[in-house]
């Protein structure tokens, strides 16, 4: 593979497309599946209860069965990726202000900032995860780098691709890339 | 990066997984005393003491004592929960870190300047300033710093330096990092 190099100065809005990149790569998917389950069957025992239970009391307590149920089961569609910008806007206010140099070859990662530098085979990476925004270098244990879309070519972006699908095989994925 | 300057001490480690578990399990549970497993447990007995104290006054009123008895239960169950079961899930979480990311378990050397530390492995280099630590912990047989410095923690076992230098580094970690300085 010929060689990628990119430089970039990290923006406001590669902060944030990072950090949610980061917490939708880390999100388990049966956690979701057990939340919208949950919101399933909370609406399924609230129209039931509506159903089959006299009384304003009992009507009460179903309304409010089922506005829980809607809360719980479309949490991660609506009050999570609120609750991630809220995070990521207070974490972008401390967060201090850095370059990155990040080159891919045939065997390596360099990565290269004012005080870090590093030159990781690919076989040192825990995974690889890239969405439409950005490609995230995961090294484990939350250290991770990050690669903004915006700094790399069509080109470049194709050639990377298909080296790190060769590369990490299973460990690569991708999410919502055209 | 670096300025060149003579350093204070030079350490070479290794960290083991065990040492990352309770590097990661020191940086927890030093966060507050409230972090404590025995602050939080303490508490929770504390509960469940006055849950007693309870006992004549409901045997008394309500003919019966399964309120406070079960409030007993519950918080004595709470105790053993922050005492026991909690630490040792975080101490697990530790060892999992440190089972995903490979750069953990390589040999390190780590150079302490004056302002600076630089830290190097096979593979990475890491010169960050003292300002860069957020929080430094010790106890009798690690070191852990964390901040903005590239890597979720810094685990120094003490068994890699010896007696002169561990003074050293714990006289200059306090006078340097004064509040961000928790010994355990």
């Amino acid at each position: 593979m010929q060689p990628v190099e990119v430089t970039f100065l990290v923006t406001k809005q590669d902060f944030y497309e990072w950090k949610r990149a980061l917490s939708r790569a880390q999100l388990r998917r049966w956690e979701v599946m057990l939340c919208r389950g949950m919101g399933l069957c909370f609406l399924i025992l609230g129209i039931c209860g509506a159903c089959f239970f006299p009384g304003t009391a009992a009507k009460t307590a179903c309304a409010l069965l089922m506005l829980l149920s809607v809360a719980v089961g479309l949490y991660y569609d609506t009050l999570y990726p609120y609750l991630i910008h809220r995070r990521i806007t207070a974490m972008w206010e401390t967060a201090p202000q850095k370059t990155y140099r990040i080159g891919f070859s045939e065997q390596q990662v360099t990565v290269d900032s004012e005080r870090y530098c590093a030159t990781l085979p690919y076989a040192m990476l825990s995974g690889v995860y890239e969405d439409s925004h950005v490609i995230l270098l995961d090294i484990g244990a939350g250290e991770l780098h990050f690669v903004p879309k915006r700094t790399l070519t069509k080109e470049e972006q194709q050639r990377l691709q298909q080296h790190l699908k060769r590369v990490m095989n299973e460990k690569y994925k991708q999410e919502g890339v055209r | 990066m670096g300025t060149s300057q003579q350093a204070l001490l030079e350490i070479r480690a290794t960290v083991q997984r065990r040492d990352f578990e309770m590097g990661y399990y020191l940086a927890r549970k030093l966060v507050s005393p409230l972090h404590l497993p025995r602050v939080q447990a303490g508490l929770c007995l504390t509960g469940a003491a006055l849950c007693a104290t309870m006992i004549p006054t409901c045997s008394l009123y309500l003919g019966s004592v399964w309120a406070p008895v079960c409030g007993i239960g519950f918080f004595v169950f709470l105790a053993g929960l922050f005492g026991w079961l909690v630490p040792s899930m975080v101490k697990s979480r530790g060892g999992w870190m440190y089972q995903t990311n490979r750069t953990l378990s390589l040999p390190y050397t780590m150079r302490v300047f004056e302002d600076r530390f630089e830290w190097e492995n096979e593979y990475e280099r890491i010169c960050a300033h003292w300002t860069d630590v957020d929080r430094c912990y010790e106890n009798r047989q690690y070191y852990v710093l964390r901040g903005d410095l590239e890597k979720p923690l810094l685990v120094i076992p003490k068994k890699a330096m010896d007696a002169p230098a561990m003074e050293t580094l714990s006289r200059f970690l306090k006078k340097t990092l004064a509040v961000r300085y928790r010994g355990g």
